[in-house]
C-alpha cells in the first residue's frame, strides 16, 4: 500500500531542457562581467575626483588655511608645549572657536571619497578575479 | 557538503559551489515552475531569471533558513511576474478555483493527513486528476508531497499565512479524492 507522497514522487518529473545549466551559468558570468566593468569605473572614477577634490581643496583652501588662526595657534602650540600645559583649556577652547570647518570638510571629503573606492577597487579585484574563473572553465559555464 | 556549507565556498570564491546548488535544485525548480508555465520555452526563461536573481541576491539569504524554500519562493514570484508581463496566464489562475478566499477564517486545526490511496495504475491517473485541480491547489499539493516541503515552507513559498495554506492543502485533497473517487480508488 503506497502513501500519497509514495505516489507523487512517482510522477515523473519534467526535466530541465538540455543545455539549461550552461545559459545559466554563462548568463551569471556575463552579469559578473558586467558588475566587474562597473566597480573598475567607479573605483577610478571615484580615486581620479578625490585627487581632484584634494588639489581644489588645497589651491582654494590651502593659503587660507595656512593664515588662519586656527593654524597660527596650532604652531603656537607645537613650537612651545608650555603653552599647552599652562593653558590647555584656553587652547583646546580658542581650537576649537578659530577651527576652519570648511577647510576641513574640503580636506576630509576626497580622503573619504578615496577609501571609499580604495573599498570598491578592491571588490573589483575580487569579482574579476571571480569572473576570469568563471570564463576559464567552470565546468559547464560558457559551453552546455 | 549540504546548502549553507556550499554558500559559504561560494562567498569564499568557490566558483563551483553556485554550480553544484544548480546540480541540486534545478530539477525540482523546473518541474515546479513547468507545472505553472505548461511551456518549455516559458520555464526556461522563468527558470534563468530565477538562478540569476538567487545568485545575485545570496548575500542576503539567511544560512539558517531552507535554501530551497527560498529559491522556490523567488521562483513562484518571477513565475507570477513573467505571467503579468507577458499576459499568458491570468492572474485569477493561481486561486483555488473554488471562491476561495486568502483572507477568509481558517478554523481547520487539523495536521497534515497522510492519505493512503488504494491503487490501480493510479500513479497515471494521478497526474491527471492534478491537471483537472485549480493551479493554486496543484501548487501546494505537488511542494508537499512531491517536494517534500512542510506546510510552513509552502507558505512562504507562496507568500500567504499558514493556516490559509493548510486550510487549502486539506481542500486540495478533498477535491482530488473527490476526482479520483470513480476510478476505482478509495482513501483510507
Amino acid at each position: 500500500m503506497d502513501t500519497l507522497r509514495t505516489l507523487f514522487h512517482q510522477i515523473p518529473s519534467q526535466e530541465a531542457s538540455y543545455g539549461l545549466k550552461g545559459r545559466i551559468l554563462a548568463a551569471i558570468a556575463t552579469e559578473l562581467e558586467k558588475r566587474v566593468k562597473l566597480e573598475r569605473r567607479a573605483a577610478y572614477t571615484g580615486m581620479l575626483f578625490s585627487v581632484a577634490i584634494a588639489s581644489i581643496a588645497s589651491f582654494g583652501y590651502g593659503s587660507e588655511f595656512i593664515q588662519s588662526d586656527f593654524w597660527s595657534l596650532t604652531s603656537l602650540v607645537l613650537s612651545d608645549t608650555s603653552v599647552l600645559t599652562g593653558y590647555w583649556s584656553s587652547v583646546a577652547y580658542s581650537l576649537l572657536e578659530t577651527f576652519p570647518v570648511g577647510a576641513a570638510i574640503a580636506f576630509v571629503l576626497p580622503v573619504f571619497l578615496f577609501l571609499i573606492s580604495l573599498g570598491t577597487y578592491s571588490r573589483f579585484q575580487q569579482d574579476a578575479d571571480r569572473y576570469g574563473r568563471y570564463r576559464i572553465g567552470n565546468g559547464t559555464s560558457v559551453t552546455a | 557538503m549540504d546548502d549553507k556549507e556550499l554558500i559559504e565556498a561560494h562567498f569564499q570564491g568557490d566558483v563551483q559551489a553556485f554550480s553544484l546548488l544548480l546540480d541540486r535544485y534545478l530539477s525540482p525548480m523546473y518541474g515546479f515552475v513547468f507545472q505553472m508555465a505548461r511551456d518549455r520555452e516559458m520555464t526556461d526563461d522563468i527558470v534563468q531569471e530565477t538562478c540569476i536573481k538567487a545568485w545575485k541576491h545570496l548575500s542576503g539569504f539567511d544560512l539558517d533558513k531552507s535554501f530551497k524554500t527560498w529559491i522556490f519562493t523567488i521562483a513562484k514570484r518571477t513565475a507570477l511576474d513573467y505571467f503579468k508581463k507577458k499576459k499568458a496566464i491570468p492572474f485569477s489562475a493561481f486561486d483555488d478555483g473554488d471562491g476561495g478566499s486568502i483572507f477568509e477564517d481558517v478554523s481547520d486545526i487539523r495536521e497534515k493527513p497522510d492519505e493512503e490511496f488504494i491503487q490501480n495504475e493510479s500513479i497515471e491517473e494521478l497526474d491527471k486528476a492534478l491537471d483537472l485541480l485549480p493551479e493554486g491547489s496543484k501548487n501546494i499539493l505537488v511542494l508537499a508531497y512531491k517536494e517534500d516541503l512542510s506546510l510552513q515552507e509552502i507558505a512562504e513559498v507562496l507568500g500567504e499565512p499558514y493556516n490559509t495554506v493548510k486550510s487549502r492543502h486539506n481542500r486540495a485533497l478533498r477535491k482530488l479524492r473527490n476526482i479520483m473517487a470513480p476510478k476505482n480508488l478509495t482513501v483510507s
